[in-house]
């Protein structure tokens, strides 16, 4: 296992004056277009429902002379093109680095990702679904393909699936929670740089738990966040390069942030993970990280 | 329909008529009590704003509890752009405190208007864009009603936020 800590947050990719809203004659161009393409800034555009994960950036420079700085970034940007009471589609972007020789990841993700919320969730029950196609450029595990998924979350009060509810009823301790069912389909060029091209079809299962203590309190409240997330992927068809690949793909994350803000734009966290993502081209891995964490 | 601008110059007007600092009436951000310092003719102001709102197909009559709420010439305007249409931002509250009530663990923030809904009532990002549905209804309930998008929703921070914005989408804008 290795730890890595922070050492400075490198950028912020975009400053997004103003969301939502519609653009007034006053508004600059770019306010304007920033208004109508509403952006949003996240780990991944994979994660934007219940418990996001904001972007991170990371640059770290080792003490020791013989080893080189390395550098960190997880972040997906998603426009919204359409967007109603039921539909919200848009492009997206999602570039995923890392440069530490020991754990590389190197993809860069341009693709379409549409939600659809079915039912009505103040009636007590909703189904958040959510689909994306993209083209996926990965220089260390699928080289260039194509990557469909669609997922379902359900939501309902009652269970703590969309909002928080009280944790074995105490009023100091609240959580929610996320189940997530999806189907995926995968084709790659160049499966973990064997040259074989490849095509995979993967069930996907996630569960993933945010707790929030002290509700109530002014300083605190939600602005301490613990997750647990656990992810499988079980490829239930492979061809070609993707047979040398794993059959199953487990990541357990588990992550401590506090947001300075109440808006959630900035924050600090600790995060564990242990295992890959095959749609992030995380290869297994088992780290800790301390990391400045942006959303918007 | 009513346009803003169109309720705004009949606003302007009829505050020029009750107010001995005309020119101040046609800058919204001009104060109603401390600038324009209406007082006593509160009463005549009310009664020449219920005459434009009550003027439009479906419009609702202003009343001294409606403009009491009421700080600036701006906020005199919504309040007659929202009545014209039929529209009370209280009307709206109400729903929408009693929709956020059924989606949280902590009723008594959804009744604050500073609440905040992530915070405060512990509302996630998917369901707050979720309540586009329940806002929609709401705001379609009224003539000039528009949809309420799921990004708008999403955006909303307070309890006041989705009050304002349900409020504008009620009254089409």
């Amino acid at each position: 296992m290795k730890t890595r800590l922070l050492a400075i947050l490198i950028a912020i990719p975009l400053v997004i004056p103003a969301f939502g809203g519609e653009p007034t004659k006053q508004d600059s161009f770019i306010k304007k277009l920033l208004k109508y393409l509403k952006p949003s800034l996240r780990q991944s555009v994979l994660d934007k429902n219940f418990i996001e994960m904001p972007a991170m950036f990371q640059f770290v420079h080792p003490s020791a002379n013989n080893k080189s700085n390395s550098y960190s970034i997880d972040a997906g940007l998603t426009w919204k093109l359409v967007d109603n009471s039921t539909w919200m589609v848009g492009p997206t972007v999602e570039y995923h680095r890392h440069t530490e020789t020991s754990t590389p990841q190197n993809n860069i993700q341009v693709g379409l990702t549409g939600i659809n919320i079915l039912g009505e969730f103040t009636n007590g029950f909703a189904m958040y679904t959510q689909a994306t196609i993209k083209y996926k450029s990965d220089r260390i595990v699928t080289g260039d393909g194509l990557l469909a998924k669609i997922d379902f979350s359900p939501l309902r009060k009652a269970l703590g699936l969309g909002s928080d509810i009280r944790l074995f009823g105490l009023k100091q301790l609240t959580y929610r929670w996320k189940p997530t069912l999806g189907f995926q389909y995968e084709t790659a060029s160049n499966v973990l740089a064997t040259g074989q091209s490849g095509k995979v079809a993967r069930f996907f299962a996630s569960i993933g738990l945010g707790i929030y203590p002290f509700p109530e309190s002014h300083l605190l409240h939600h602005n301490l966040e613990f997750s647990v997330i656990d992810s499988y992927w079980l490829n239930i068809d492979r061809t070609g390069g993707f047979n040398e690949y794993n059959k199953y793909h487990n990541l357990f994350q588990v992550s401590l942030t506090y947001y300075f803000d109440n808006s959630h734009h900035f924050g600090l966290g600790i995060d564990y993970f242990n295992g890959e993502n095959p749609e992030l081209g995380l290869l297994k891995q088992t780290d800790t990280m301390i990391a400045l964490k942006t959303k918007f | 329909m009513p346009t803003r601008d169109e309720i705004k110059n009949q606003v302007i007007i009829a505050l020029s008529k009750v107010t001995a600092y005309p020119d101040l009436a046609k800058k919204e951000e001009s104060g109603l009590w401390n600038d324009l310092k209406i007082g006593q003719n509160v009463s005549t102001m009310v009664g020449l704003l219920s005459d434009i709102a009550k003027s439009y197909p479906g419009g609702k009559e202003v009343t001294m509890n409606d403009v009491g709420g009421s700080k600036t010439v701006k906020d005199v305007i919504d309040l007659v752009f929202g009545l014209a249409r039929g529209v009370t931002r209280d009307e709206i509250k109400n729903q929408v405190i009693i929709a956020l009530s059924k989606v949280t663990s902590f009723p008594e923030f959804a009744k604050k208007e500073e609440s905040l809904l992530y915070n405060d009532l512990g509302i996630g990002p998917a369901a707050l864009q979720a309540m586009a549905g329940t806002y929609t209804k709401i705001a379609k309930n009224y003539k000039y009603g528009i949809e309420v998008s799921m990004g708008d929703a999403g955006d909303c921070n307070t309890v006041k936020d989705a009050i304002d914005l349900v409020f504008d989408r009620a009254k089409g804008v």
